[in-house]
């Protein structure tokens, strides 16, 4: 069923409209909290919470991408959880390694002179991730937004696995350079 | 909120767009094992704590369901165990199966599943109180009733066997998402020489091999797995551990010898692309340790961290892992009294790299030097590394106070190290089978050299002056030690140096001052040429530039030639002179020309060749086309529409003028008149070679008034010159050679730059950035480090007879 086509089920309050976003996202939406907390049964409890905020959501939100809309709410639910049970740096998944990751991307935090808002964080990730080549953006996406191994990551784009470390490490410092560039710490 | 949580929370929030646009195909089949279940039953309002309800209620059912199945259990348990013999059974964990059926997304209970068997763990032997165990908490069965296992599920630990204890624990890894126990998997565990252990856990391929990752556990409790030690074994057979006293000194696997492990534990943040395993340097690293005659010390090179190419070379990838070293002979040898990294020619920073080929002999060497104002402890330490069918040897010095390298001093030989001997006078000399007897004038004292490969300096000091004498300039190779370089002037005191060994320009121009180099990429040696301002003089050093030199750096080259131009000085003391090219097309002997294939044209039926053509106007209108259908900009096109922006009638059609005469020069696009070539083909005996010209049927004086009417006399004939074998006069006519050119890269953008715009010259830069062919031919801005990067300068000059074109990259080629 198109995307088009389950959001309109949403509209017409049918319970159908969870059972399709399941089939159709459910798998990845598990495979992102899996990444995030490591645990399958954290990893459901995650997608049927992200289920229930998709049906609170919509309507009155009519998202351009459902697919977009539902990871991104999954992904902060399992995030939510994952800080909630104090599992960083010691739990599963891949979530602790991301975050350790991350934060080769941070410049020093005597670098710059003050913590940027949110915002102009954001969209100088947003600028610099778009400065990447395709590759590199879904790279780079699907390992800190999507908290996959780069052993997944090198499957799905026909790569090796070596390649998507280099590249991880290359982007992460580019990044840490462009946010000093910037002058914009976290 | 940490930093790193603040920042992940902060992506969160990206553009939906560019989320969407880079997740993963996910509708793809590997993801459907992931979908282990989904609620059934949708409750018509949905919220948090119906859905719980749901699960909790089903679990429990699951449960139940589990307890009243437990008698089969035993059975199970029994003939798995049967199957399995090397599977232990230590701990239960309780879990629930799922449906693989998308559609339904039902809960799925199997009919039995063994409690048991879910969590499975295999130990391997046990070495001194110790074993490596592989162990699954969640172990599923498939239809077949095998025990499959997620890799992410499952870990390594090193466990002692009194306790059951987990000493250490680590990732699997393995090249499979999933993998099957009741397949053979072999782990292996041996104590080696660091007072740690070594493991090897083998997972059976379809190809009936294994796959073999190797495990260490250090000394200090670390463990993990050596990813880059991965490889794959015909059979378990094939690998066992290598003994020695005191432990495992390495692996030895049948048909490739002797391997010995990493002492440390490896990453995956080491992007390492080299096999860590080390080929006949198991424990112990290189040392080669060369007495200092005359003193009480040593000099020694330590190579640690040798890892081996797939060539079977040692691979050296730190620099702090390569050193030379002095230190006393009676000491402890750690005592020390100098270190200066191990540099070789295959140094490139950032990324170091000391790679030779184990066959060779790696040597090294000491001279003490007893010359006069030398301290007795003054000696030259030269290393020997094997280059190929080579020595590279680098030269170091000590003084008793310090241990210095000698700057960029790399010799080639294919003479032993010994025969590179002291002169008694503070120098040394070597043999070399090409040029003879070269001697390596050193001064110790302040630890530079003043004078470097002799030979190649005068050589190179005579082209330089051949270049001066000319005015006009064109390549000339010369060797700086490190690879050929390619020196060529590009007029106003403008030079370009090419390192042939790399790809890109490194530009040291030298009005007067050094203002700039632009070395884009790659390390290397490169040739510096500087004019001391208005004395004439010219300076010309070597320079190892070990920089990595962005475009405008400008400082770096400053320093770069300060060090430089006390290393050597040319005296040129002649000032540049204007001698004018003859023409340089070629006008062969006449009865070495021999006629074949046909008759050569009468002259009554030559044409008069002009640039003011159809063929000049094509260009102009293609170039429009180009940039308008592409979308993007087109190098000639905006040229031509720069130069009419300048407001000087004509320039844009002198300007393709050029470019047409430019083209047919290089390209086997050839001029004919009449709409084809007459049927006489010449061959032209040119220096030790054989050219087949074909006829233009245009006047050969014509061709070269053409040029004259669009570039200057100086401009014209150093162009052809580049392609003088192109060209051949026999009788009147214009005899041409079919060429070929190509590039493989598409410009996208271009940037000007107006230098100067009097009434009498016009002199501007453009710099181009190019993708290669094939690539997206679109300019981003912001990725402006992913392009090829060229720059050009054109300079136009008013004459008697009118504007002409002096000088112009684009034209040149310079590569």
């Amino acid at each position: 069923m198109k995307d088009s086509e389950i959001i309109e089920l949403y509209f017409a309050r049918s319970e159908d409209a969870i059972t399709e976003t399941n089939k159709k996202h459910g798998s990845f939406c598990r495979s992102v909290t899996f990444g995030i907390l490591g645990s399958r049964e954290d990893s459901e409890e995650c997608v049927s919470d992200t289920y229930m905020n998709v049906w609170n959501a919509i309507p009155p939100k009519r998202p351009d991408r459902l697919g977009a809309f539902v990871v991104r709410i999954c992904r902060n639910i399992a995030l939510n959880l994952f800080k909630a049970r104090n599992t960083l740096k010691s739990g599963g998944g891949y979530g602790s390694v991301v975050f350790d990751e991350i934060s080769e991307c941070l410049p020093a935090p005597d670098s710059v002179e003050s913590t940027a808002e949110a915002n102009a964080v954001l969209k100088a990730v947003e600028a610099f991730v778009r400065s990447l080549s395709r590759e590199k953006q879904q790279i780079f996406m699907h390992r800190y937004y999507y908290f996959r191994s780069c052993a997944g990551i090198a499957d799905d784009l026909h790569i090796s696995e070596a390649k998507v470390k280099m590249t991880l490490k290359r982007t992460r410092e580019k990044l840490r350079e462009y946010l000093e560039k910037e002058g914009i710490d976290v | 909120m940490t930093r790193e949580e603040r920042f992940i929370e902060i992506l969160g929030g990206m553009d939906e767009m560019l989320v969407a646009e880079t997740m993963p195909s996910y509708r793809n089949e590997k993801y459907k094992a992931d979908k282990k279940s989904m609620i059934e039953i949708i409750p018509e309002k949905p919220d948090k704590k119906a859905v719980r309800r749901y699960w909790l209620t089903r679990i429990a059912a699951g449960a139940a369901a589990l307890i009243v199945l437990a008698f089969a259990v035993p059975l199970i348990c029994s003939i798995l165990e049967e199957q399995y013999q090397k599977t232990y059974i230590d701990a239960a964990t309780t879990t629930f199966a799922a449906s693989e059926n998308d559609d339904t997304a039902t809960l799925y209970v199997p009919d039995i599943i063994p409690e048991e068997l879910l969590a499975l763990t295999m130990p391997s032997k046990t070495v001194d109180g110790k074993c490596l165990r592989l162990v699954c908490d969640e172990a599923q069965l498939t239809e077949g009733g095998s025990p499959v296992c997620n890799t992410r599920d499952a870990r390594v630990e090193i466990a002692d066997t009194a306790t059951g204890q987990a000493i250490a624990s680590a990732q699997l890894l393995t090249r499979d998402d999933t993998f099957e126990w009741e397949r053979g998997i072999e782990l292996k565990l041996a104590k080696n020489r660091r007072n740690g252990y070594w493991g090897l856990v083998f997972m059976p391929l379809d190809s009936g091999e294994y796959m073999m990752t190797p495990y260490v556990f250090t000394a200090d409790g670390s463990f993990d797995f050596d990813p880059y030690g991965m490889r794959t074994v015909g059979s378990l057979d094939d690998v066992t551990f290598w003994d020695v006293d005191g432990g495992a000194a390495g692996i030895k696997i049948k048909g490739e010898g002797n391997f010995g492990l990493s002492d440390t534990v490896v990453t995956y943040d080491d992007n390492t692309p080299y096999d860590r395993l080390y080929r006949g340097v198991p424990a112990e690293n290189i040392r080669v340790d060369c007495d200092i005659e005359g003193t009480d010390l040593y000099a020694s090179v330590r190579l640690n961290e040798i890892t081996v190419g797939e060539d079977y070379s040692y691979v050296v990838r730190s620099a702090e892992n390569a050193t030379v070293t002095i230190h006393p002979k009676n000491g402890d040898g750690e005592l020390n009294f100098g270190e200066e990294m191990l540099v070789t020619k295959g140094y490139e920073k950032n990324n170091w790299v000391l790679q030779f080929d184990t066959k060779g002999s790696f040597n090294v060497i000491a001279h003490t030097l007893d010359a006069e104002n030398f301290d007795s402890k003054m000696a030259v330490i030269l290393v020997g590394v094997p280059l190929y069918k080579r020595f590279a040897v680098t030269v170091y010095a000590y003084n008793g106070r310090q241990l210095e390298r000698i700057r960029d001093l790399f010799i080639e030989t294919e003479q032993p190290l010994e025969s590179i001997v002291s002169d008694g006078k503070g120098g040394l000399t070597y043999h070399d089978i090409y040029t003879g007897d070269k001697s390596i004038v050193l001064d110790l004292e302040h630890f530079t050299y003043t004078d470097r490969l002799s030979g190649e300096a005068e050589e190179a000091a005579v082209q330089l002056r051949k270049f001066a004498e000319s005015g006009n300039g064109f390549a000339y190779p010369i060797d700086a030690g490190g690879g050929l370089n390619t020196l060529r002037y590009k007029g106003d005191n403008t030079f370009t140096v090419t390192p042939e060994m790399y790809h890109r320009d490194v530009y040291a121009i030298t009005d007067g001052e050094v203002q700039e180099i632009g070395c884009t990429n790659g390390y290397g040696n490169y040739m510096i040429v500087k004019e001391t301002n208005g004395t004439g003089t010219w300076v010309y050093s070597g320079l190892y530039c070990d920089y990595y030199c962005a475009e405008g750096q400008s400082v770096v080259a400053g320093e770069a030639i300060a060090d430089a131009v006390d290393e050597i000085t040319i005296m040129y003391n002649k000032p540049i002179e204007h001698i004018p090219y003859e023409n340089p097309m070629i006008l062969p002997d006449e009865s070495a020309v021999e006629v074949t294939e046909g008759e050569p044209s009468p002259p009554e039926s030559l044409s008069e060749f002009s640039a003011d053509n159809s063929r000049t106007r094509r260009y102009l209108e293609l170039a429009k086309w180009w940039s308008d259908t592409h979308n993007n900009d087109y190098e000639r096109y905006k040229v031509g529409e720069f130069l009419d922006s300048l407001g000087v009638d004509g320039l844009k059609e002198l300007y393709f003028k050029g470019y047409f005469l430019n083209s047919i020069t290089v390209t086997d696009d050839l001029p004919t008149a009449n709409g084809g070539v007459g049927n006489a083909r010449i061959t032209v005996p040119v220096a030790d070679r054989t050219y087949k010209y074909f006829p233009t049927g245009y006047t050969y004086e014509s061709f070269r008034k053409a040029w004259l009417g669009v570039f200057t006399e100086e401009w014209a004939n150093t162009l052809l010159n580049q392609h003088s074998e192109v060209y051949c006069k026999y009788g009147d006519e214009l005899y041409c050679l079919p060429a070929a050119a190509g590039g493989d890269l598409t410009l996208v953008h271009i940037d000007y730059l107006l230098q100067t715009q009097t009434d009498d010259e016009i002199v501007f830069l453009s710099k181009c950035y190019h993708v290669k062919l094939g690539e997206d031919p679109v300019y981003d801005e912001m990725q402006n480090d992913k392009y090829t990067v060229s720059y050009n300068k054109y300079r136009i000059v008013r004459t008697d007879d009118g504007w002409r074109i002096a000088f112009s990259d684009t034209f040149y080629h310079w590569r």
